[in-house]
């Protein structure tokens, strides 16, 4: 019997909150890559690197939701083409406490352009409450300049539920009939 | 298209940043895997150096110093050095692929060989990449691994599984000082096209076997339901909530019929009206504005930190109450505080706290409980609308569908009574998501373009869609 297979993928810059997010839906306790893991688990050095942060949702006996986390600090070496294969959709995570929120998102969204004309982008905003500008309103006159449609949502990537919100968005905008 | 051999390239990667090796190891293990062999030093073709790793220029003279193969360079800054192929950073699976092809046709005995510069010359020139896309999709619909290669990926799962992390089976060792060829570290590791699963869509690394499973993943049952507290009390309490926002009308109205019907009102009797007001005059002016009830009670607009505080509990009876009910002329004013009066309401802010809200998340509350499931008696539903943003849905109070008249709505033009039909939804909710929509602005006028194809795309994953969203939503381990 064959088992299904797919890829939600989440990135952003180091510290959105990718990881968090992937661990808060994840059925099963992550694989970080080692930038993360490396504070919290000194103990379990040495380490095996691994290319990205990994978590699993099971369905049941033949479907598998895997959830990938792109390094943030890849940016330049990162190959963004590989690990969208096979993919269903893409949740960009931004901090808005980062220097230059717009720059982050015109990165990551021209990096993945293809992936994202082609399947779905949700946007989750971290961090909010602790710097309130740039606002949602703000990161959505963003998208309109860079031509994306994708809902913007403020989250806490630690919040199970909100991590939910993004989930659902990017399914119901890739089929918005579907039911629960 | 590559050359004529099928044997994979032999490289040996020289100093590298262990991210970096990994991205690398996990392309090789997969869409790379016919295209690439990683081997040790002495057995390698060509070398694959990290230019701006630390150490790795010197390291890769040094070598071909001893053993002059050419080499695969990888560096954000253009390269142009004898023997090499430069391959520009981000790195992309084409450029990897086509650097190969042009390392085998300098490699002895190839009998097309070619000015390594003028292939590299190639590389950066080149734009249409079709036909190595074309071998790469090939590559990848045979087998295609995500995440974590081979036996980097099982010693994970070792090292995960077993309570103690012992440094023995460790994957490898970096060593920056000398050529670390990746070899198995252990000959009971499968080979990583063994770990791989194949299904009709993708084919992913299998992190775990059914025998290994992870520390605190053992009492979790396949669609175990937990939380959220879902006891009856609670689902009366939201239901109640559910009604307030949407009212309870079970009817549907129609095009034709609407503007005979009586769940009908009129936002400019309400206290609604004077918060868009204010929120429009806080925009424009970018001031805080205070909105001030005859009892006294107030909310405050905040434009540059995108709150609002009230004074009255947006969850109490008495907030329903105040939206709810019709307005004499005078009983709300508009007033720009002065500096004096702004901090002394700050500090009410800050000691009150709780009582502050996202900005949107006031106004849509007070918009849904005002309309209450009502259209408005000036609603202008000629015209299909296309909801051009969708709102911000973590911090606004939901009510059931909402997400999904989101979806839809962003993509397809429609008015309240289309939206019901084609989601086959209770009216009332599309309704409330349309009231509490167009006071934030988030609706235009559709101006006739092609709805978006995505509204057309292949409905195959639904059912798969629909088992993840009810695991998501219905709770799980978290």
């Amino acid at each position: 019997m064959t088992t299904t297979n797919k890829k939600i993928i989440f990135t952003g810059p180091v510290g959105a909150g990718k990881t968090t997010a992937i661990d808060a839906i994840s059925d099963i306790s992550i694989i970080r890559t080692d930038e993360y893991a490396s504070d919290m688990t000194k103990s379990r050095k040495p380490q095996t690197t691994v290319a990205m942060d990994y978590g699993l949702i099971r369905l049941g006996e033949n479907e598998r939701v895997h959830l990938y986390g792109t390094p943030g600090q890849e940016r330049f070496d990162f190959m963004w083409d590989i690990l969208t294969k096979g993919g269903i959709g893409l949740i960009l995570l931004l901090d808005n406490t980062r220097p230059d929120p717009y720059r982050d998102m015109k990165f990551y969204t021209n990096a993945f352009r293809d992936f994202i004309q082609q399947e779905q982008l949700v946007v989750g905003v971290t961090r909010l409450d602790l710097q309130r500008k740039p606002g949602i309103n703000d990161y959505r006159s963003w998208l309109k300049e860079l031509s994306i449609d994708a809902p913007v949502f403020e989250i806490d990537a630690r919040d199970r539920g909100d991590v939910t919100s993004l989930v659902q968005a990017l399914l119901y905008s890739l089929d918005p009939g579907v039911t629960t | 298209m590559l050359n004529s051999s099928n044997n994979p390239l032999k490289v040996a990667l020289l100093s590298i940043s262990p991210h970096n090796r990994a991205i690398l190891e996990f392309f090789f293990a997969g869409a790379g895997k016919s295209i690439f062999q990683i081997v040790a030093i002495k057995e390698a073709e060509a070398l694959v150096v990290d230019f701006d790793h630390p150490g790795a220029r010197q390291e890769w003279e040094e070598n071909i110093r001893i053993s002059p193969i050419p080499a695969i360079v990888l560096s954000v800054k253009e390269c142009d050095v004898e023997n090499t192929v430069w391959v520009p950073k981000p790195l992309t699976s084409q450029s990897l692929v086509q650097s190969a092809t042009q390392i085998r046709q300098v490699l002895p005995g190839n009998t097309h060989s070619t000015d390594i510069a003028a292939g590299a010359e190639k590389q950066r020139t080149a734009s249409d990449m079709s036909s190595l896309r074309e071998l790469l999709d090939s590559q990848q619909k045979d087998k295609q691994v995500f995440g974590l290669s081979g036996w980097q990926q099982r010693e994970r799962v070792k090292a995960t599984a077993s309570p103690i992390f012992a440094a023995a089976g460790v994957a490898y060792e970096e060593d920056d000082s000398s050529v670390s060829a990746v070899e198995k570290p252990d000959d009971s590791i499968a080979p990583a096209d063994e770990q791989l699963i194949g299904t009709d869509d993708v084919y992913v690394p299998e992190p775990l076997s059914d025998d290994e499973a992870l520390p605190g993943d053992s009492s979790l049952q396949l669609g175990q339901v937990t939380t959220p507290d879902d006891s009856e009390q609670d689902q009366e309490k939201q239901q109640q909530r559910w009604d307030l926002l949407c009212g309870q009308a079970t009817q549907r109205v129609t095009a034709a019929n609407w503007q005979e019907s009586t769940q009908l009102y009129t936002p400019e009797n309400y206290l609604l009206n004077s918060l868009i007001d204010a929120l429009n005059l806080s925009r424009t002016s970018k001031q805080y504005v205070q909105v001030i009830l005859d009892s006294g009670n107030y909310m405050l607009l905040m434009p540059d930190v995108n709150l609002a505080y009230s004074s009255i509990d947006l969850y109490s009876e008495l907030f329903t109450d105040v939206c709810g009910t019709p307005l004499q002329g005078g009983k709300v004013k508009l007033h720009l505080p002065s500096t004096t009066e702004l901090s002394e309401l700050e500090e009410v802010v800050v000691q009150d706290a709780r009582q502050t809200y996202d900005m949107e998340g006031l106004i849509w509350t007070t918009s849904l409980l005002t309309s209450h499931g009502r259209l408005s008696r000036n609603a202008d539903l000629s015209s299909p609308l296309r909801l051009k943003s969708w709102p911000n849905l973590t911090r606004l109070e939901q009510f059931p569908d909402a997400m999904q008249i989101a979806a839809l709505w962003h993509q397809k033009a429609g008015n309240v009574f289309d939206l019901s039909e084609w989601l086959d939804v209770p009216q009332r909710h599309v309704i409330a998501f349309f009231n509490g929509a167009h006071t934030l602005g988030l609706f235009e006028v559709n101006q006739g373009e092609d709805e978006q194809e995505k509204q057309a795309a292949p409905k195959k994953n639904r059912g798969l869609f629909s088992r993840l969203l009810k695991r998501l939503l219905g709770g799980g381990k978290k």
